[in-house]
């Protein structure tokens, strides 16, 4: 019998009422708590003990089915933190609760990925986890697709499913996340992740994009879907955004664990947390290494707040192109850009109330070092320095302008950064003009007095400079400590640089004890000297091919970072901070 | 100038050349000597020579130096240009000794030359006792299977214990990841005759796989001679996380340090291993321990998580203890608070123990008021406190002056030179130029 639609007994209407009440009332809080936030789903601590506890026992306290596969990226550093004795410990102190589970284990970059179905001879899983960390590997693996891949291994199981990826170094292979994602959810798999901690709105990838990656794959790398801190300033050397701890893990594995109910946990080895106020590009003036920088200990809460978000790139797209912060760091840093103080543009075109991704573009080059004409580089670092106050100005008139409780905190935090390194690029800018009109003259003019003992002429070359290079003072103790450095102008720049301390040590108050501080801290200040032509040397001699030569991998190697604070190849660290 | 003023520069100019050379004869020839500080004192002086003339005179001699002296040859050669010493080290590949083998064959891998790798493992494996610490020292940066199971022949129970701690550290290079035929032949020495042996397989097993049962073993020794510690401390590894009984031993040396070094080294090894356990220790070491122990608990303190706040090193700083409020002040300074730097001005005009302290502390300061204080601790009448003055006012005028370049021998002073004053006027000469 038809029935006509909308109509029904009285008991079935008013039920139905009740059900759709109660799916609105339930639904409610989650719209009103916007997208999910990596917060959500990132775990406190650092170590290895207590993800595995956690995960091993699951979230009943009595033995239950269930199905665990463990898959692993077999990374040195990872068989060096004692991965293997960790697991087994956790093992031995869950194995009441683990009665009923069956384990398997994939490795990462083996075919199929599983090299143990899952099965309840608990032994034999520890001992192909202790034989595959035995041979770790350096090249990029796409753990993306080994998920995948494993997902099949959970085929016809019953109970909880659950896998835990331990992966210190490939996140940012990504493939597709999304699909990934809906995969293993159909599945019914939930993914817990146990990681290494990524950079903020990390630059590095895109920095090189000429790195050989494994095919089907882009190397990213950031803690949010999108770079939403402009990187690539003029005159730094080396972008905070590669060496930033983020707090978080790569957007990626976060999103992965955020749309799967599961969990992150992040992991750094005890080394990792030693403070560096020395870069490979910047040193620094005022410690010998002995720096203890009183925002060291991180607030948990501010970082939470300030981290990115967990939804699908799609989503954090439409999210960005609602925040007003964020709207006006893309548009100042694309002027920024045009002007020639970034040397990279933004990924994102923001149009009406969207943002959709864009084709990275460089910035413009001013060509400022290339030439050692000092008065014609002088003038035009002038102008510069005029642009990025215009800039600048105009970018704080706007934050004051948005309303209280608008946009996020994270894209806010941005916005304030964008802001302070416009005046620092300024400061750097009036510095290099400053250089070039008063110091670099005199190192060429003979008729210059040689300096008084036990100084002596910086520069002992009778021909002429090619060009300008620089180097970088770092900000890592603050702005204050160079008001009593000898620097180029001398005190008559000292009001733009006072101008920069303010601004620099408000955003530290505000921000300092999170990666956004920890970010400003990054910047430097940078010094000039005159560059000469180079002396050719004797090319080596191309040998003909010997049994020496090693044919090149077929799956390209990560090769170490330069210059962040992830050469030992599991990323930065706040050192447990969160 | 005169016909004989001439004879005389043009005989100069004839020997002077050869009596450089025959110097540098001389030189060479005493790296054989059986006495160590002639030696040593042959090798500083030939530490700066570069040429032709000195692979010549070394490959000459080489053979007949006993193995400490040839140590030292190889080390010269290594200062010269491969395209300069190749063709020696190639000689050397036939020596009688085998140290010379290892060493010649070990620069030539290095270099791109890998046919040499078996020949070099053969040395070192030939190698007989007394020269084998010797060959280590040559094996840096080199990693191959064949090299690895040369040096695990060294794990031997009746080896010394430098020898096999040294040969561990060399397989841990060699081999990036622990093995386990590395493990196979540390865990005989487990139980070695020699309490020394014993220690360093117990720490390196306590690293490992199963190391709950070594690490307790080793705590027992280490408890029983708590100086072991020292002779094995190389084999710990930095990023590894000890059992809890391993790291209590560790605190309980800890407890009873026999020198401000020892408190520094073990508190770096606790610091990521048990923060707060170190914290505790250091706080017993800061309020009953000897005044310098209570200086270098107190630098500790300050470097672990949590371990000690402003408030408390402001309280230290006007304490009554001029080696705390030294400690306190340049402590304060390393957390970017310069509020020690007058506490410091006026310590190191202070007569007392603390001033050469005092003196270092002012040179981390960048700051022009450290200035005049830092030249007048260049006349005192201590000598540390003139060299650690001098060093800080390197740091002080290379950190306020970035654009300048300083040639500080130039000015003629010297810490433990005869007269200082010319140097001291000189450089207050510079000062007052720029200040």
């Amino acid at each position: 019998m038809a029935r006509k639609r909308g109509l029904g007994p009285v008991w079935y209407r008013a039920a139905m009422r009740g059900l759709a009440t109660l799916a609105f009332l339930v639904a409610l809080p989650a719209f009103a708590q916007g997208p999910p936030a990596a917060a959500s789903v990132t775990e406190p601590g650092r170590t290895l003990l207590r993800p595995l506890d956690i995960v091993l026992a699951g979230r009943s306290a009595e033995a239950t089915e269930r199905t665990l596969l463990v898959v692993v990226d077999p990374a040195a550093a990872l068989a060096t933190a004692g991965f293997a004795d960790a697991f087994a410990n956790a093992l031995q102190q869950n194995r009441a609760t683990l009665a009923r589970t069956r384990l398997g284990l994939g490795i990462v970059g083996q075919k199929a990925c599983v090299v143990v179905p899952p099965t309840t001879d608990h032994p034999k899983v520890l001992d192909a986890l202790r034989a595959g960390l035995r041979t770790p590997a350096g090249e990029f693996q796409n753990v993306y697709a080994d998920l995948r891949a494993a997902a099949a291994a959970f085929a016809g199981s019953d109970g909880d499913r659950v896998l835990l990826l331990v992966t210190l170094e490939n996140g940012d292979v990504e493939d597709d996340v999304e699909q990934t994602a809906a995969l293993l959810h159909r599945a019914r798999v939930r993914v817990e992740v146990l990681t290494s901690e990524a950079t903020l709105a990390d630059s590095y990838w895109a920095a090189r994009p000429y790195q050989d990656r494994p095919r089907g794959t882009n190397l990213t790398g950031s803690d949010g879907a999108v770079i939403d801190l402009p990187w690539g300033w003029l005159f730094q050397i080396g972008s905070a955004n590669e060496s930033t701890p983020a707090g978080f893990a790569t957007w990626g594995l976060t999103r992965l664990a955020a749309a799967t109910g599961g969990r992150v946990f992040l992991h750094s080895t005890a080394s990792q947390v030693q403070h560096q106020c020395n870069t490979p590009f910047a040193r620094c003036l005022f410690c010998s290494g002995d720096h203890l920088p009183p925002d060291d200990h991180w607030n948990n809460a501010l970082v939470d707040q300030l981290g990115p978000l967990a939804c699908s790139r799609a989503d954090t797209f439409q999210a960005l192109g609602d925040d007003p912060y964020f709207r006006l760091t893309v548009e100042a840093w694309r002027s920024a850009a045009e002007a020639g103080l970034l040397h990279s543009q933004p990924a994102v075109r923001v149009t009406g109330t969207s943002a959709t991704p864009d084709r990275a573009r460089p910035g413009r080059d001013l060509d400022l070092t290339e030439s050692a004409s000092f008065e014609r580089q002088a003038r035009r670092a002038e102008e510069a320095a005029g642009k990025a106050q215009q800039l600048g100005d105009q970018l704080e008139a706007q934050i004051a302008k948005v309303p209280a409780g608008a946009g996020s905190p994270r894209q806010q935090a941005a916005a304030r950064y964008t802001r302070v390194l416009l005046q620092l690029t300024r400061v750097n800018l009036l510095y290099f003009a400053a250089w070039c009109r008063e110091t670099a003259p005199g190192l060429f003019d003979k008729d210059t007095p040689l300096p008084v003992v036990p100084e002596v002429p910086t520069v002992e070359r009778a021909d002429r400079p090619v060009g300008i290079g620089y180097t970088n003072l770092s900000l890592c103790h603050g702005v204050r400590p160079f008001f009593a450095v000898e620097l180029p102008g001398g005190t008559r720049l000292h009001p733009e640089l006072q101008k920069l301390d303010a601004q620099f040590t408000a955003y530290l108050a505000r921000y300092g004890k999170s990666q956004f501080g920890f970010a400003l801290r990054r910047n430097s200040i940078a010094q000039f000297w005159p560059t000469f032509p180079g002396v050719a040397g004797k090319l080596p001699r191309v040998r003909p091919k010997t049994a020496n030569d090693q044919a090149p991998p077929i799956t390209p190697r990560r090769p170490p970072r330069e210059g962040g604070a992830s050469t030992g190849g599991t990323g930065p660290t706040t050192g447990g901070g969160r | 100038m005169t016909g004989r003023h001439l004879a005389r520069c043009a005989l100069w100019l004839a020997i002077g050349p050869l009596a450089a050379q025959a110097d540098l004869a001389a030189l060479v020839e005493q790296l054989g000597s059986a006495e160590p500080a002639a030696r040593s004192r042959a090798y500083n002086a030939l530490l700066r020579q570069q040429g032709p003339e000195l692979v010549t005179l070394l490959g000459a001699r080489i053979a007949t130096f006993p193995v400490e002296g040839q140590q030292y040859a190889i080390y010269l050669l290594r200062q010269q240009p491969i395209d300069t010493t190749r063709d020696l080290y190639v000689r050397l590949l036939a020596a009688e000794r085998n140290f010379l083998r290892a060493a010649a064959a070990a620069q030539l891998v290095r270099h791109g030359d890998t046919k040499h790798a078996p020949l070099l493992a053969r040395a070192v494996a030939a190698a007989v006792p007394a020269e084998r610490q010797f060959v280590l020292n040559t094996l840096w940066g080199l990693e191959d299977g064949d090299l690895a199971a040369a040096v695990r022949g060294y794990l031997q129970p009746d080896a010394p214990a430098p020898l096999v701690v040294s040969a561990l550290t060399h397989l841990r290079q060699i081999e990036r990841a622990r093995t386990a035929a590395t493990t196979a032949a540390v865990q005989p020495l487990a139980a070695a005759p020699a309490v020394g042996v014993r220690a360093a397989a117990l720490a390196w097993l306590a690293g490992g796989d199963d190391g709950a049962a070594p690490a307790k073993a080793l705590a027992e020794l280490l408890r029983e001679q708590p100086e072991l510690f020292w002779s094995v401390d190389a084999l710990f590894e930095a990023d590894r996380k000890y059992p809890a009984v391993l790291i209590e031993a560790f605190a309980a040396a800890l407890a009873r340090p026999r020198s401000k070094y020892e408190v520094a080294r073990l508190a770096a090894r606790l610091r990521t291993q048990a923060p707060e356990l170190a914290a505790g220790v250091l706080r017993d070491l800061l309020a009953g321990g000897a005044a310098d122990l209570r200086g270098a608990a107190l630098e500790a303190l300050a470097t672990l998580p949590g371990g000690l706040d402003q408030k408390e090193l402001q309280r230290l700083l006007r304490a009554d203890a001029p080696d705390l409020q030294v400690v306190a002040a340049a402590t304060l300074r390393r957390l970017d608070d310069p509020s020690g730097l007058p506490v410091l001005l006026e310590l190191a005009a202070k007569p007392g123990q603390h001033r050469a302290e005092a003196v270092e502390a002012l040179g981390g300061f960048r700051s022009r008021a450290a200035v005049e204080t830092l030249f007048s601790a260049l006349d005192d009448g201590e000598l540390l406190v003139r060299q650690r003055a001098w060093t800080a006012l390197h740091g002080v005028l290379n950190g306020l002056f970035p654009y300048r370049r300083f040639d500080f021998p130039k000015c003629g002073y010297d810490p433990d030179g005869p007269s200082r004053q010319a140097g001291i006027a000189q450089l207050r000469a510079w000062w007052a130029t720029v200040k």
